[in-house]
């Protein structure tokens, strides 16, 4: 990723701020990590699951409130006894999201916290800046 | 079935004193334990993370109680659950939208805020911008949410506390009448709100919200399993008493009743109330990301994992939650009835503990009933007290770090300062809060909450995505987008049928009504998004050095803030 200016040391306070540890981490190596194929992979990573999922939790849900608003004929249609499509529909919408909490936790596990704990320490020990 | 209705309908119509006096002792428990609890965070309360973020210490456990305990508020434990009992299905939409909401925040926004963030909403939209204006927005959108969510929550305070002490109109307890309850439940709320949060700051907050949400699990859990018992654990059975009891047949179960209402004959209105249905769907799923009083919970754990999962404690517990009002509310329903709820109160919010003193009686007598409905009381007053007080601590914190220090001070104040500034601002927030409560308590506000979270999901969540997402985004976007999307939501929700032009409106006596739907998510949300783009677009400024920093921050979790102590 082009960096067009130089980084501008002076006015740090945003997020992190004086006097905490991260305060040692040299801005210079974290821009260069930005372009380090080990952050490259993490961002993929991470990108390729949650913005996909995102979709498809929106759309999934805005499907459901769309057929509530104008579908009501076929959400009325009785299932079994007195369960309907829509009781079943709501239900299922608390069971996709149990879910996808489940599936993005262990995506996480396998494919993100190592990959992010590579990077971290590459630059707190500072060999950081070197990826290009 | 529906003899017995008619039967609890007489039963529950009063509330005896020995139940008041039972609930009178465990309000007075919980405001004990509460204090007790003040004392001890403020004693371990000194720098401004442990005032902020409670020293970052929390572990996934008991910050996704916390979580679960601020989010809860009364509008979701008694209003859904008078929703589902007075309109059925419809109510069980809220719990939906609530509940999916939190996939947004699991997904995209609580660990890369957690690690790119200090304490407020406004670090992480402020991270690549000019300070002083970025903040000033963030502060004013973050105490605008604030204020209107605990508007809402402290009016219902009033209501509730007076309606759980069971004083009917025309009737007096301890020299008190109805409506001077409604006052000083205002009153008694606000000041405990302001004390935990002046003295216990996030850590007595955090606390707070823990034990409410363990008393509000617990308690419905309870109730859950009682109301079951009583149909042989039989769903199914229990669904179908509820339908008949409420007079309104298999519509009781579908969609409808309250959401998207078709007028017959009125094409064009009925178009208008299905969009509106629409529009509070998205409202519901986009603001729970977008709320202050919720993002600022993920700085309260040593890091980002700890976060995610903070977040699925919370998603198992609010899930189970709303399972449970599902039961609670076709429960009161089936068992109170829609006569009894209705004539306690009108919006169906004592539903719930009707329900508690109903099913009571039936397994043991009127004593155990009245135990039951004291207990289930005191839930519901914990539950007032842990939201309004993450609340005040959001907006105190947002003045104290946003406006105060960044921007009056240009980030020059000592942790002692902003502190101090906090303290007070929490003060300030209580008292302003108490005083719009006690002139709004006549008023229907009950559109507040549902307007917090359209102007979360309009100002509040475009910015932090594009901010953590969007290269080319920069101040102008950020400050086009928190103004752009308040203003909408706010706007339209002023010039709709909730604020004039009906009688069910904050102002019945007017009509400048032109918007035809109270929730304006639908219209404001893109409206919030555009500015954000537009305003982007025509700023030359554009620093693509801090993008990368806030990302492989965000990202890698590298040097993110450190847990303060133990």
């Amino acid at each position: 990723m082009a960096t067009q200016r130089p980084p501008e040391p002076p006015t740090p306070p945003p997020g992190p701020g004086e006097g905490s540890p991260e305060e040692q981490l040299s801005e210079a190596a974290v821009i260069a990590m930005h372009s380090d194929p080990r952050f490259q992979t993490l961002k993929k990573s991470l990108y390729s699951f949650i913005f996909p999922m995102s979709l498809a939790f929106m759309a999934w849900y805005l499907l459901y409130v769309f057929m509530t608003a104008f579908a009501r004929d076929l959400m009325s249609t009785q299932l079994f006894g007195n369960v309907n499509l829509a009781l079943v529909f709501g239900v299922l919408q608390f069971v996709t999201t149990f879910g996808i909490a489940i599936l993005y936790s262990s995506y996480s596990r396998k494919r993100l916290d190592t990959a992010a704990a590579v990077v971290r320490e590459a630059l707190e020990n500072g060999d950081g800046g070197t990826g290009k | 079935m529906n003899l017995d209705s008619v039967q609890y309908l007489a039963d529950t119509a009063a509330v005896s004193d020995s139940s008041r006096a039972i609930t009178i002792g465990l309000f007075s428990v919980i405001i004990a334990a509460t204090l007790y609890i003040t004392v001890w965070a403020s004693r371990r309360t000194h720098s401004a993370t442990d005032f902020h973020s409670g020293g970052r210490g929390f572990s996934a456990v008991q910050n996704g109680f916390a979580i679960a305990g601020d989010y809860m508020s009364a509008a979701s434990f008694l209003g859904i659950a008078g929703m589902i009992a007075l309109f059925g299905y419809d109510g069980f939409l809220y719990s939906i939208g609530f509940l999916v909401a939190w996939l947004v925040a699991l997904l995209l926004v609580a660990e890369l805020l957690r690690n790119s963030g200090r304490y407020t909403m406004g670090d992480v939209l402020s991270y690549r911008m000019q300070q002083r204006p970025v903040r000033t927005a963030a502060a004013v959108s973050t105490v605008t949410v604030s204020i209107f969510y605990l508007l809402a929550q402290m009016v219902g305070a009033g209501a509730l506390i007076s309606l759980l002490m069971g004083i009917q109109p025309g009737e007096t307890y301890l020299g008190m009448s109805g409506e001077t309850a409604k006052i000083v439940g205002i009153v008694v709320v606000g000041m405990l709100m302001t004390i935990y949060v002046s003295f216990g700051g996030m850590k007595g907050t955090t606390w707070v919200q823990i034990i409410k949400a363990i008393m509000l699990m617990t308690g419905a859990a309870l109730l859950v399993l009682l109301t079951l018992s009583i149909y042989g654990f039989n769903f199914g059975s229990l669904m179908n008493d509820a339908a008949e009891a409420s007079g309104r047949g298999a519509a009781f179960l579908e969609p409808g009743l309250r959401y998207g209402v078709e007028v017959p004959g009125d094409a064009l209105q009925t178009m208008w109330n299905k969009l509106d249905l629409v529009s509070l769907g998205m409202a519901l799923v986009l603001g729970t990301a977008g709320l202050p009083h919720i993002l600022i919970r993920f700085y309260t754990v040593p890091d980002s994992m700890t976060a995610r999962k903070s977040v699925n404690w919370a998603i198992g517990l609010i899930g189970t939650f709303y399972l449970f009002t599902l039961v609670l509310g076709f429960g009161a329903a089936a068992i109170v009835g829609h006569e009894a709820i209705t004539t306690q109160d009108a919006a169906g919010n004592a539903a719930a503990p009707q329900l508690a003193q109903a099913v009571g009686e039936r397994f043991g007598g009127e004593m155990v009933g009245a135990i039951l409905l004291a207990l289930i009381a005191s839930v519901a007053f914990a539950t007032i007290l842990s939201t309004v007080a993450g609340l005040v601590i959001a907006s105190s914190s947002s003045l104290a770090h946003d406006f105060y220090n960044s921007v009056l001070r240009k980030g020059k104040a000592t942790d002692n300062e902003e502190v101090r500034v906090a303290r007070l601002s929490a003060a300030g927030i209580g008292l302003v809060a108490v005083v719009l409560a006690v002139f709004a308590q006549g008023l229907n506000v009950a559109f507040l909450v549902a307007l917090a979270f359209a102007i979360a999901a309009s100002a509040n969540l475009p910015t932090i995505l594009l901010s953590l997402f969007w290269k080319r985004f920069n101040t102008r976007g950020a400050i086009a987008g928190i103004y752009g999307g308040l203003i909408s939501a706010v706007g339209l929700v002023f010039f709709s049928p909730v604020v004039s032009g009906s009688e069910t409106a904050l102002i019945p006596t007017m009509d400048f009504a032109w918007f035809p739907m109270p929730n304006p998510a639908l219209f404001s949300v893109p409206l919030g998004l555009l500015c954000a783009v537009v305003g982007t677009l025509t700023s030359k400024e554009q620093d693509f050095a801090k993008f990368a920093q806030l990302q492989v921050r965000a990202l890698s979790g590298a040097g993110a803030e450190k847990a303060s102590d133990h």
